[in-house]
């Protein structure tokens, strides 16, 4: 996750501005097709979420690149490492792979693309912590290691000796999970919502998020304070295994989720709206800029896969 | 959160030393000797370490360029953990315009008398240290830490879930237990979901 908080000088800045705003502030519509609760604006700003999401899910991925890539960085990491273990005459087991988008059929705007740009569903419960929790809890599990749990502790001393030296000796593979195409996509447009986000209507709008959050029991200062907030809420909870009850921690983390994600999504919809209806007329023109890098980035998620495929043949 | 009893130092290009909380001579001479294991070697090289214990036998380093794309991490434990229990290492980047914070980048060791290291390299220039620090207690709950804020970071420690997690999709992790090693990617580095 990537957090962008509104800069303290922005917000200092705003305060006088935001002297006769209310808690949940709406910027001044420019026209009255942009207004959000218009017929117009409401057009507008679902046909913004959905260029964005477009165009999102073309560099960063859809599910099954995503979980191509993940396949990548997993045998690009142990492989080296059974390997070298094998030279130094110990046996190595990896964890199994974990699939952290086993059950993700798409992917909605990435919430650190900008501070005010992540989906508001009121029709799903939660931001998707507790899901993704789920889908990557195996990554945590204890798993028996025989080959390891067998040797005689001056074996395991030797073993882990042999293993420090493997992972010190490893090449950083990067970010393989992702095309190397992306990275200036992903900077160029994370800048183009920034620069959308630091208008002033727009910082108005969004310093009144944090009284509306509080006012709802969610004492948070941005969306992003909220992703961390509602993180340290499952952090102590064991996500519910197959067949088995949900704890009660893990159903008042939950219970949580949903209360913090309604509460953000009345707090946050203005503010969202607004950032929207600015950013549909860039959107079109930034493709159009960017349309070869694009292009590339299609061909390199295409390669992931193909690669990805030689391992699960 | 517990801040009271590690010791902190940040070193800059000109080895300037700060010492955060009360540094003691014995353990700046440890440290010197054992510091070059897990500091990469950069030409704007930046190294941070934490000291989890006053025996030194759990130091997290964090190594940096302050204007370039690579870093490391260390996790060193030349001890018997309690039982159930590991130590982290982490470090996270300021954002090329300064105010906010990329995934993080994180090791784990939960096995005596190992140490977890980490080199990386981002996919395009960064700008320095955000915050960093080192972690020790029962696996995935190593809530007591210690950690260097850089000053001018907007985003407090306080804010963020360092723990080494599957909730936790703001760090890149690595973690070793039972003689294997699990690689967390952290899912895409611009969401909180993964």
């Amino acid at each position: 996750m990537r957090v962008s908080p509104v800069s303290i000088a922005a917000s200092l800045l705003t305060i006088g501005l935001a002297v006769t705003t209310t808690a949940c502030a709406r910027p001044q519509p420019r026209s009255s097709g942009d207004m959000p609760g218009s017929p117009g604006g409401s057009a507008n700003v679902a046909a913004a979420e959905a260029a964005l999401n477009s165009l999102t899910n073309r560099i960063y991925g859809t599910p099954a690149q995503r979980r191509a890539g993940e396949i990548l960085f997993y045998h690009d990491r142990q492989d080296p490492l059974r390997a070298c273990m094998a030279q130094a005459r110990f046996t190595y087991t990896p964890p199994p792979f974990v699939d952290i988008y086993a059950n993700a059929t798409s992917f909605p705007i990435p919430d650190g693309v900008g501070e005010w740009t992540a989906l508001i569903d009121k029709s799903k419960i939660g931001i998707g912590i507790g899901n993704s929790t789920i889908n990557s809890s195996g990554l945590d599990a204890d798993r028996p290691n025989p080959s390891y749990d067998k040797l005689s502790p001056k074996d395991k001393a030797s073993y882990n000796a042999a293993l420090d030296n493997c992972l010190k000796s490893a090449r950083d593979p990067g970010d393989d999970n992702f095309p190397s195409a992306k990275a200036s996509l992903d900077d160029q447009l994370v800048k183009l919502v920034a620069s959308v986000e630091h208008q002033p209507e727009i910082v108005t709008s969004a310093s009144g998020y944090a009284s509306c959050m509080r006012a709802a029991g969610i004492p948070v200062k941005n969306y992003h304070d909220l992703i961390d907030t509602v993180q340290r809420h499952f952090a102590t909870a064991e996500p519910p295994l197959a067949h088995q009850a949900a704890s009660q921690a893990w159903l008042n983390a939950v219970s949580y989720e949903g209360n913090a994600a309604m509460a953000d999504a009345t707090c946050r919809q203005p503010t969202h709206n607004a950032v929207m209806l600015l950013l549909l007329p860039q959107l079109g023109p930034f493709v159009a800029t960017h349309a070869a890098e694009l292009t590339l980035v299609d061909q390199q998620w295409s390669d992931i896969i193909a690669k990805a495929a030689t391992y699960t043949k | 959160m517990s801040t009271t009893s590690w010791n902190v130092r940040q070193q800059n290009t000109r080895g300037t030393t700060r010492l955060f909380r009360y540094a003691i001579l014995l353990v700046f001479v440890t440290s010197v000797a054992v510091v070059g294991t897990g500091s990469a070697a950069y030409a704007d090289a930046n190294t941070t370490e934490e000291y989890l214990d006053a025996t030194n036998s759990k130091i997290a380093y964090q190594g940096w360029s302050s204007s370039g794309n690579n870093g490391s991490v260390t996790a060193q434990m030349w001890q018997t953990p309690a039982s159930g229990y590991c130590m982290d290492s982490w470090f996270d980047w300021k954002t090329p315009e300064g105010h906010s914070h990329f995934d993080g980048r994180g090791d784990r060791t939960c096995d005596a008398n190992t140490q977890i290291y980490d080199s990386f390299t981002e996919s395009y220039d960064m700008n320095g240290m955000q915050k960093a620090g080192g972690a020790y207690g029962p696996d995935n709950l190593t809530t007591n830490h210690q950690y260097v804020d850089w000053p001018s970071a907007l985003v407090s420690i306080s804010t963020i879930d360092v723990r080494m997690i599957s909730t936790n999709c703001s760090i890149r992790w690595t973690k070793r237990k039972g003689g294997s090693t699990t690689f967390s990617s952290g899912g895409d580095p611009t969401s909180a979901s993964c």
